[in-house]
């Protein structure tokens, strides 16, 4: 009997953005406190729902735009209903239909069916779900080995899910000189349970909160994960 | 010998087609991922001899209501785990004297009935499978 080892990206309930310009791409990025990594954080798929709150009614939201629903995912129906934009009120937009990338949304403007015209001082709040590659688990026969690449991160290394030459690897980011609890922490998660062969929670981020093996000896701040072929490169 | 589990997955429509079913040793298995709220693929090794592809099982399951009231949370929900968690406890779940043949998910509506493992339906959650063979 082998363990399979299950890890889960960091990612918050929901991030929010107050707008200082009128641009349609954030004029800045989510915290990296609140959604992990913001490199490479670019799956719009991982965006549940988007809201958009009105400083002052300055905006412009399309017809298609949602008006102060309490649902946010997945039984999101849009309106087409004309919008009245008022002081304070929140509109809902379509996540599919917007682009994301390194942690900045950008919005369609009002003319794009779904879009809404940002205006200064707007508040944009993300609210995520599972998406592509935000949650894995690994047999522990592909466990190929446990590197440390300086006094704060330790990366872990699996053979490649979909045959790659090049292993998969799982990052993480510690306190200083964790490597030996990182290590433990594995060897705990692959040998627990020799005679059942059972699913170990090794790290999870979900809404916000690190939770990893053995109450987070190592003070994991960060995981980082990279398979090859990913996104588009999968099997499907 | 070794005993080992053979994980057996069918779509619909009583396997008359390319695909509609396959079976894995347990053993060529490599992993899973989430692709969205509501897949996961799992992969084995190919059966191309090249070991440099993958085959897949992408599974559907559920996605979870949430809403702003009661700050529940869209990545929060576990229904992916649930179904890692279940393909993990049925993929080790061989043992002595028993088939091991397991099946994680048949969607086929016309199964024989009363015929031990090959009766079942395998995981609640999963409402759909896709998969590819290399």
């Amino acid at each position: 009997m082998e363990n399979y080892l299950y890890f889960r990206k960091n990612r918050p309930i929901s991030a929010s953005h107050t707008q200082d310009g009128t641009q349609q791409a954030m004029t800045a990025a989510f915290l990296v406190a609140d959604i992990g990594a913001v490199a490479g954080n670019d799956n719009i798929n991982e965006i549940a729902a988007i809201s958009i709150t009105s400083a002052d009614g300055g905006g412009t939201g399309h017809a298609s735009v949602l008006f102060t629903p309490t649902t946010i995912t997945p039984t999101l129906a849009y309106s087409g209903s004309a919008l009245a934009i008022a002081t304070g009120t929140v509109h809902w937009v379509e996540p599919s239909t917007q682009a994301y990338a390194n942690g900045i949304l950008t919005i369609d403007a009002h003319g794009v069916a779904g879009g809404y015209t940002l205006d200064d001082d707007d508040i944009i709040t993300a609210y995520w779900k599972t998406g592509l590659e935000t949650a894995f688990m690994y047999p522990v026969s592909a466990l190929k080995g446990i590197v440390a690449t300086s006094d704060t991160v330790t990366v872990v290394h699996f053979a490649s899910i979909v045959g790659s030459a090049t292993d998969d690897t799982v990052t993480f980011t510690h306190a200083a000189l964790g490597f030996e609890k990182v290590c433990k922490m594995i060897n705990d998660a692959c040998n627990g349970y020799p005679k059942d062969g059972r699913m170990i929670s090794v790290y999870d981020g979900h809404d916000g909160i690190v939770t990893s093996l053995n109450n987070n000896p190592a003070a994991i701040t960060l995981m980082e994960y990279a398979p090859q072929g990913g996104a588009a490169g999968m099997a499907t | 010998m070794r005993q080992e589990n053979y994980l057996y997955f069918a779509l619909a429509g009583n396997n008359d087609a390319d695909k509609d079913m396959a079976m894995f040793p347990a053993s060529t298995f490599r992993g899973a991922v989430s692709m969205s709220s509501t897949t996961v693929e799992f992969f084995f090794a190919p059966q191309d001899g090249t070991g440099t592809t993958a085959n897949g099982v992408l599974m559907t399951h559920a996605d979870i209501a949430s809403n702003t009231t009661d700050g529940s949370s869209p990545y929060g929900n576990d229904v992916h785990y649930t179904v890692m968690e279940k393909f993990a406890q049925l993929k080790s779940g061989n043992r002595a004297n028993t088939t091991n043949f397991t099946v994680i998910k048949d969607l086929n509506d016309n199964l024989p009935t009363n015929e031990g493992p090959i009766s079942s339906t395998g995981l609640t959650e999963v409402t759909a499978l896709a998969i590819t063979i290399h």
